[in-house]
């Protein structure tokens, strides 16, 4: 354990002490203060949103039945996709105006909640951290004098993985804070209910609940594809590869499903099983189906395969 | 005591033997050069001995403990510096001081003890990227020194260092050796400095021991060697060496003699009472002997 917290304690001097590392943390800082202020300017205020509301129900409606009377055959297509984001809107601005319910009205919890998209910037930026971190190690030779310090390679590596894990806390947290203080000073605290459509019906769901499954999900996601960056790190040992890697893993299926997509094999991939879209459903966990148990499955064997491989190719290469 | 022990220590690198067959003793106290032309395997051999390189073949232990079974008892007893002086450039001395003495244990004060002995203690706020390859050398002696080691394994430690340098590492290496028994194993491909520094000596060629012996040994070996004795009349003193071969270079009479025949000579100059004011060598004789020994096949 002593030696645990000793590797950890050095890989945050290391990290702290670089001024890229340092910028992009800044960076995170500027990007929810960015969105914070677009949240607040496309945002109604607690007296006008009833007006607002309502004028964008009857925007809505119109555009949607003229859209419906389109007969011209290739319009099917698009109304095939554009119809549920409709019926979404015109249900969810409804329900509000029937319940008195403030409809898109920025406060702190909602700044936070409509910013949700920004960890996916996080955990990008997470992973140029702990990928430029690892590949140090050799660019310098302090790979060397690390290993013999009588601290074991296995954990040693593992220790790299959790200063990366604590890292992904920090720096959600940071983008949590960060958002909550702008939308509180922009917009005060206001409502923890915010509306979700679901099979059709309108629902209400708590701020914080779903906050706290998006973050939990997001931070086993950030996890998970830090582990393989670091992974991929300990087997190429430079910065490109592992990059291209770890970001081709998590963004493949949108170039590769459209192509490989059709193959019976291509299920078997890891690419169609990552996204959190597998998981998560209006932003909340989803309840256990034979889908996604089918993913974390293939994931999980993706995942272990590449631990037991990186390992023991670390501890038995020559340095 | 030995220190480190190679037994029949082999090294593979996929049909090609880049070690072969190595079989030495290391002892605490002694300072142990490793000699050899590039890509003889010195580097490999140091980096087996660490347990940064595998073993195809073979046991390597230090004090006792295996380095392929007991890794973590047998590196903990080794400070190390390889090939470049590994460090962060844009971290601080200090805090690259600090990342290793956090990783093994080692006391604060340790790192101001460390760095003035390498005499680096003026610059351990500066960033080590703005350092010369000598201070950076000298602050990868100061790493490996941290965890008071009881062997300490430096390849070519002198690499970029200036003449105060080099007689202070060599001054202090053997120190180290002396007064604290620890073993000192080096690799420079400077050979009067290794003539000067170390106690025994290796030579290893195409990964083969094709020597080990002590300095001394080696000179004894050597036969004649250019004595040159600093006189002020070189012709008097050519009188006084009658029946010796010898040449007259400026103030100094040159003899052609073994290591045994120098305290005679002296005596016979002293005798004649002819003041000698420096005796020295015109070859450096490990050079000499470095050279017989690997070029012969």
């Amino acid at each position: 354990m002593k030696d645990f917290i000793s590797i950890i304690q050095t890989e945050y001097l290391k990290i702290w002490k670089k001024k890229s590392n340092v910028i992009l943390t800044i960076l995170v800082v500027l990007l929810c203060i960015g969105f914070g202020i677009i949240n607040h300017q496309n945002a109604s205020s607690q007296k006008t949103w009833r007006a607002n509301a309502q004028k964008d129900l009857e925007t809505y409606t119109k555009e949607y039945e003229e859209l419906l009377s389109d007969k011209d055959q290739n319009s099917k297509a698009i109304v095939d996709i554009v119809s549920p984001i409709y019926e979404k809107a015109i249900a969810t601005t409804c329900y509000a105006l029937e319940h008195n319910i403030p409809y898109n009205v920025n406060n702190a919890l909602q700044n936070i909640y409509k910013s949700t998209s920004l960890l996916n910037v996080v955990t990008i930026i997470l992973i140029l951290i702990a990928i430029t971190n690892f590949t140090n190690e050799y660019q310098f030779g302090t790979i060397k004098q690390l290993l013999t310090t009588s601290i074991s390679r296995r954990k040693w590596l593992l220790s790299k993985c959790m200063t990366y894990v604590t890292l992904t806390a920090i720096f959600f947290l940071l983008q949590l804070i960060s958002c909550f203080f702008v939308g509180f000073i922009l917009d005060g605290i206001g409502s923890s209910i915010t509306l979700e459509y679901k099979n059709g019906t309108v629902i209400e769901v708590s701020i914080i609940t779903s906050l706290i499954h998006q973050y939990i999900m997001h931070f086993i996601f950030a996890t998970v594809l830090l582990f393989v960056a670091t992974y991929i790190c300990a087997l190429t040992k430079t910065t490109l590869p592992a990059i291209v890697a770890t970001l081709g893993i998590w963004f493949g299926n949108t170039v590769l499903g459209n192509f490989l997509g059709d193959y019976k094999w291509y299920k078997y991939t890891p690419f169609p099983h990552i996204g959190l879209s597998n998981y998560m459903e209006n932003g909340m966990i989803k309840s256990f189906d034979k889908p996604m148990t089918q993913s974390l499955t293939i994931v999980m064997i993706y995942f272990i395969s590449l631990t037991l491989i990186s390992f023991y190719t670390f501890q038995k290469r020559d340095v | 005591m030995n220190a480190i022990q190679y037994k029949n220590v082999k090294k593979n690198i996929k049909s090609k033997e880049i070690i072969k067959d190595v079989s030495l003793e290391i002892k605490t106290g002694e300072v142990f050069g490793l000699l050899g032309p590039n890509g003889a395997g010195k580097t490999t051999l140091m980096k087996m001995t660490l347990g940064l390189s595998s073993i195809s073949d073979g046991e390597i232990t230090i004090f006792g403990h295996s380095i392929q079974k007991d890794t973590k008892k047998a590196v903990s007893q080794i400070g190390s510096l390889i090939e470049t002086p590994a460090l962060y450039p844009y971290l601080t001395a200090y805090d690259n001081l600090k990342i290793f003495a956090n990783l093994v244990h080692a006391p604060k004060s340790r790192i101001k003890e460390v760095s003035n002995l390498v005499s680096l203690d003026y610059a351990l706020n500066q960033k080590v990227k703005g350092f010369s390859l000598g201070m950076k050398q000298r602050l990868g002696i100061a790493i490996a020194l941290l965890r008071n080691p009881k062997i300490l394994i430096l390849d070519e430690p002198t690499n970029g260092l200036d003449p105060q340098g080099v007689l202070d590492l060599r001054t202090y290496l053997k120190k180290l050796a002396k007064e604290l028994d620890i073993a000192v194993i080096v690799s420079s491909h400077m050979l009067p400095e290794m003539d000067l520094l170390c106690d025994r000596f290796a030579i290893i060629k195409s990964g083969c021991i094709r020597r080990v012996m002590t300095i001394d040994e080696s000179h004894e070996l050597q036969g004649n060697n250019e004595i040159q004795f600093e006189v002020d009349d070189p012709n008097i003193a050519a009188i006084a060496l009658s029946g010796y071969k010898y040449v007259i270079e400026n103030k100094r009479i040159v003899l052609s003699i073994t290591r045994e025949i120098i305290p005679i000579i002296t005596e016979k100059l002293v005798a004649a009472k002819i003041p000698i004011y420096s005796i020295t060598s015109k070859d450096n004789q490990l050079e000499h002997f470095y050279f017989q020994v690997v070029n012969e096949e």
